[in-house]
């Protein structure tokens, strides 16, 4: 409700600039906090322009096809592009790389895994948190579509987990918001998430290590589980696109990435 | 060979000889055959249900993707079409599964490691009628062949199992309830194929098998019965092929001598075959005097036809000269009655002086009338008698000469008939000898089975040939022994009629010597009636000498009168040998017919005896031609011969093998154990 207020607010304040320019950006929901801040912060120093971020996740196909289909300027892209996305005239820029996480309720005692024990928790060969350790609880997997950007992240991550065919038990959640409210009230529940998200959940879930390592170690190089954020350009490559797309070029953008305990990655554009 | 392998042949040698067990092991192979057709068949039909389920199933499940599309694509929030197909891919059957909107690809969820042979399926995503997307099924039967060829396992493992228990559960009961009894049959089968017939398997259960025990028992039996009859028969049967070989040596030597027999009736029937010849040459000879027989009995056919003319004309001449006697005596008689009258007359010129002149013209015609009576008298004593008489002799010598030749012919033909019923004996000896021969040939044709049937056929033409011979031979004697019977006939009747000839010569010469007499004496009448005459015609002219001439004329006609008495006499005399001749004539023409009957009988019979004679060549021709097959023939069954001594020893070596054989046998059946033994 807070962020659909402050959707409001800029689109309002975007409304009573002069020769004001509406940038429509949707897509990943993993995506949507950074580009919220990012259109904030965009919108204050270009009060003309308008930055829409669409606070309903579309996924990171729907932003490609809201973009194709010219319902969004920006698409938002927790990942690289498809090749077949490539091959629409679309532009992907990576912007930011943030770590993906995975999480767990705040009261599962376990604090780290082997990526093979996560591999057997979302193949159903590990279902009791005893047997990686934890209190003898049964394990409540969570995941999210396949065709999501966190979920392609996480297979990539993880070698195991690239042909993994996950158990019908597991919890199969459409949008990043059911991941973050389920990991939040669901004991015993294990999901993948990402920083940002662990950034804001104030300690209702919690990020275990993988293989000894932690997603602070994504500066490194060590952590393997990270989102490449993408902003996808389509024909729509006017000035206030240009000018938002500085913004985030900016040391201004970059350093509202860094905040959001995301990397910010240079581009050209 | 190892014994493991030598258990494993004898196992398997046990299972080809056990029908039981073959037909049970096939019973099962067939029922192992349709379990499998089952299996495959039940396969296959569940395959195609499972086929068909994953198209029915995928089709649902992209109806209900095409519908979640439909909505995601109004608000671009894929988001739940990817939940959806990440559910949906975990279907065993799904591949892959592609969402493209628009030409943008929304969905490309696949299986890691896709199996090969993948099919697809597209459905269209449609916003009102238009054609927006498609969302796209890969998909598998992988999970279907899968379960197939686990189906199969199990089903085959199952069927495997199912079929040992049946292979258990089946020997197990075969065993208990058949095997182990047709292997007692068999235990004891065997023993009766070692020879041992005093077993028994008395098996009383009431089934099949107690049947065929039953039964098996009882042929068992039967067959030691049987073997111990066999043992007496085969004794029998080794003293009865010793006893044929002895015999078959024996018909070696018969066939042998028959082969010498043989050839000897080859040089036999070559010998008949001379006689044949000469039978032919006979018969032609016979032929050539039958028809000279013919000739000449023609010639005294015609001849005794002559004699009995000649008779007939002779019986004329004889009744013409009896009629000339009759006449004779008539004007005998006349003349006396003329001379009784001329007494008369003389008595009456003694009375009656005035009519001298006419009686004597009228004694003078008298006279004349008598002179010429006794001139017709004489010419017909001398013309017709005599000559009847001399030619009646001429005739009787005739006849006498033709009977002495036909008597001669005769008697030839007498010869000539002896010399045929000689000939009809060496043929009734020839056909005697080829009946002979055609027996011993059918006997050797019935010998030599079918090759003699030709031979046999030969045999029974030259039997036919031998009989008819025999039968026409037959014929001709009888005909032969009636002509001879006929010819004694004829040669009686011809010396009947040469004893009538001569007794007619004698009759005919008294005749003469009558006439002869008559003729002297009517020669003497006519003189003495010239000289009345004369007298009559000088007592015309000198009546005065009418007294003396008067007394003259009652002496000469007391001298007529005696003369005429005489003469009446010897006509009467005449007429008695005339009717001896008349007779003798008679019974040499009824003797002449006869002959003529006989001799036409003869010729008759000759006519036939020479169609006879000509059916004997013909027969003696087709005998030779006959004779010559039979040569052939007996050629042929010579060869035959040799070849059935060739034959008949290798019989005789074969009977030897069979004789060595039973020997053999009773050797072996004397080794089969029976109760007697």
């Amino acid at each position: 409700m807070k962020k659909l207020m402050l959707f409001l607010t800029l689109t309002m304040f975007a409304s009573t600039a002069a020769q004001a320019e509406t940038i429509k950006v949707g897509g990943s929901g993993s995506m949507i906090p950074l580009l919220t801040i990012l259109g904030k912060a965009y919108v204050k120093k270009n009060p003309k322009d308008s930055v829409e971020v669409n606070q309903k996740s579309m996924g990171q196909p729907g932003g490609i096809a809201a973009l194709n289909a010219g319902a969004v300027d920006i698409a938002m892209s927790a990942m690289p592009i498809t090749p077949a996305q490539a091959r629409l005239q679309v532009k992907a820029i990576e912007i930011a790389r943030v770590a993906g996480v995975v999480g767990v309720n705040s009261k599962v005692s376990v604090s780290h895994l082997t990526s093979q024990q996560l591999c057997d928790i979302y193949a159903g060969k590990i279902k009791n948190w005893k047997q990686v350790g934890g209190a003898n609880e049964p394990i409540a997997a969570l995941t999210r579509p396949d065709s999501d950007s966190t979920k392609a992240m996480f297979r990539s991550a993880f070698a195991c987990m690239a042909d993994l065919k996950e158990a019908p038990e597991i919890l199969n959640l459409p949008k990043e918001i059911d991941m973050i409210n389920s990991l939040s009230s669901v004991h015993n529940a294990i999901g993948q998430i990402n920083s940002i998200a662990l950034a804001d959940a104030a300690g209702k879930f919690k990020a275990i290590k993988i293989d000894g390592r932690s997603h602070e170690m994504m500066q490194s190089g060590k952590w393997p589980f990270i989102l490449h954020n993408n902003l996808v350009l389509g024909k729509n490559r006017g000035e206030a696109i240009k000018r938002f797309m500085n913004f985030i070029k900016s040391p201004e953008g970059q350093a509202i990435i860094k905040s959001e305990k995301a990397i910010p990655v240079a581009f050209k554009f | 060979m190892q014994p493991e392998q030598i258990g494993q042949s004898e196992s398997k040698t046990r299972v080809r000889r056990s029908l039981s067990r073959r037909f049970l092991l096939q019973l099962l192979f067939i029922l192992f055959l349709g379990q499998c057709l089952t299996l495959g068949w039940s396969l296959h039909s569940n395959k195609n249900i499972q086929e068909t389920d994953v198209r029915d199933k995928l089709n649902l499940c992209g109806k209900q993707l095409t519908a979640v599309a439909v909505v995601s694509r109004a608000t671009f929030d894929f988001t739940y079409i990817g939940q959806l197909a990440d559910e949906m891919i975990k279907d065993a059957d799904l591949v892959r599964i592609t969402y493209i909107d628009n030409g943008v690809p929304i969905l490309d969820v696949k299986k890691p490691n896709p199996p090969p042979g993948q099919l697809k399926m597209e459905l269209p995503v449609l916003a009102g009628t238009e054609k927006v997307g498609a969302i796209v099924f890969y998909y598998s039967y992988a999970r279907v062949r899968s379960n197939i060829v686990s189906q199969a396992l199990v089903s085959t493992a199952l069927t495997a199992v199912l079929f040992l228990f049946l292979v258990i559960f089946t020997r197990f009961f075969f065993n208990r309830d058949i095997g182990s009894k047709i292997a007692l049959i068999n235990a004891h089968l065997n023993q009766v194929s070692s020879g041992d017939l005093t077993t028994r398997t008395n098996l009383t259960t009431d089934d099949e098998l107690g049947s065929i025990s039953y039964g098996l028992d009882f042929v068992i039996g039967w067959l030691s019965t049987t073997v111990i009859r066999i043992k007496n028969i085969s004794g029998s049967v080794t003293d009865a092929t010793n006893h044929l070989s002895m015999t078959f040596k024996s018909l070696i030597d018969g066939v042998s001598q028959q082969q010498v027999s043989t050839e000897n009736v080859l040089v036999s029937v070559q010998n008949s075959l001379v006689s044949q010849q000469q039978i032919i040459t006979a018969t032609e000879d016979l032929l050539g005097l039958s028809s000279e027989s013919t000739s000449a009995l023609e010639e005294i056919l015609s001849a005794s036809r002559g004699v009995v003319e000649k008779m007939d004309r002779l019986s004329s001449h004889v009744d013409s000269s009896y009629d000339t006697i009759t006449e004779l005596s008539s004007s005998s008689s006349e003349v006396a009655a003329v001379a009784s009258r001329a007494n008369v007359s003389v008595d009456a010129a003694d009375l009656a002086v005035s009519s001298i002149n006419s009686s004597v013209s009228r004694i003078g015609a008298i006279v004349k009338e008598t002179t010429q009576v006794s001139a017709d008298m004489n010419t017909i004593i001398a013309e017709r008698g005599m000559k009847s008489v001399s030619d009646s002799i001429e005739s009787m010598l005739k006849i006498d000469q033709l009977t002495a030749s036909l008597s001669e012919t005769i008697a030839s033909l007498g010869a000539r008939s002896n010399d045929i019923a000689k000939i009809l004996d060496v043929i009734k000896e020839v056909t005697d000898q080829t009946k002979l021969l055609s027996l011993n040939a059918q006997i050797l044709s019935g010998q030599m089975g079918e090759h003699g049937r030709p031979f046999a056929v030969v045999a029974a033409e030259m039997k036919a040939l031998s009989n008819k011979t025999s039968h026409s031979t037959t014929e001709i004697e009888a005909i032969v022994t009636a002509i001879q019977q006929e010819m004694t006939s004829a040669v009686t009747a011809a010396l009947a009629t040469s004893k009538m000839v001569a007794e007619g010569k004698t009759v005919a010469g008294k005749v003469n010597e009558a006439l002869l007499r008559i003729r002297e004496a009517s020669q003497k009448s006519s003189q003495m009636v010239g000289t009345i005459q004369e007298v009559a015609t000088d007592q015309n002219q000198e009546l005065k000498g009418i007294v003396k001439a008067f007394d003259e004329i009652r002496k000469l006609i007391t001298e007529v009168n005696r003369a005429t008495g005489a003469e009446n006499d010897s006509i009467k005399g005449l007429l008695r040998d005339f009717d001896t001749i008349r007779e003798a004539t008679s019974v040499t023409k009824s003797a002449s017919e006869n002959q003529v009957k006989s001799i036409q009988l003869i010729s008759e019979n000759f006519l036939m005896a020479n169609d006879k004679t000509y059916e004997i060549a013909t027969a003696s021709k087709e005998q030779r031609r006959v004779s010559e097959e039979i040569i052939v023939a007996m050629e042929t069954v010579s060869q035959i011969s040799t070849e059935t001594v060739q034959g008949v020893k290798d019989v005789a070596v074969r009977i030897g093998g069979i004789s060595d054989a039973v020997d053999t046998l009773h050797r072996e059946i004397e080794m089969i154990k029976t109760s007697e033994s």
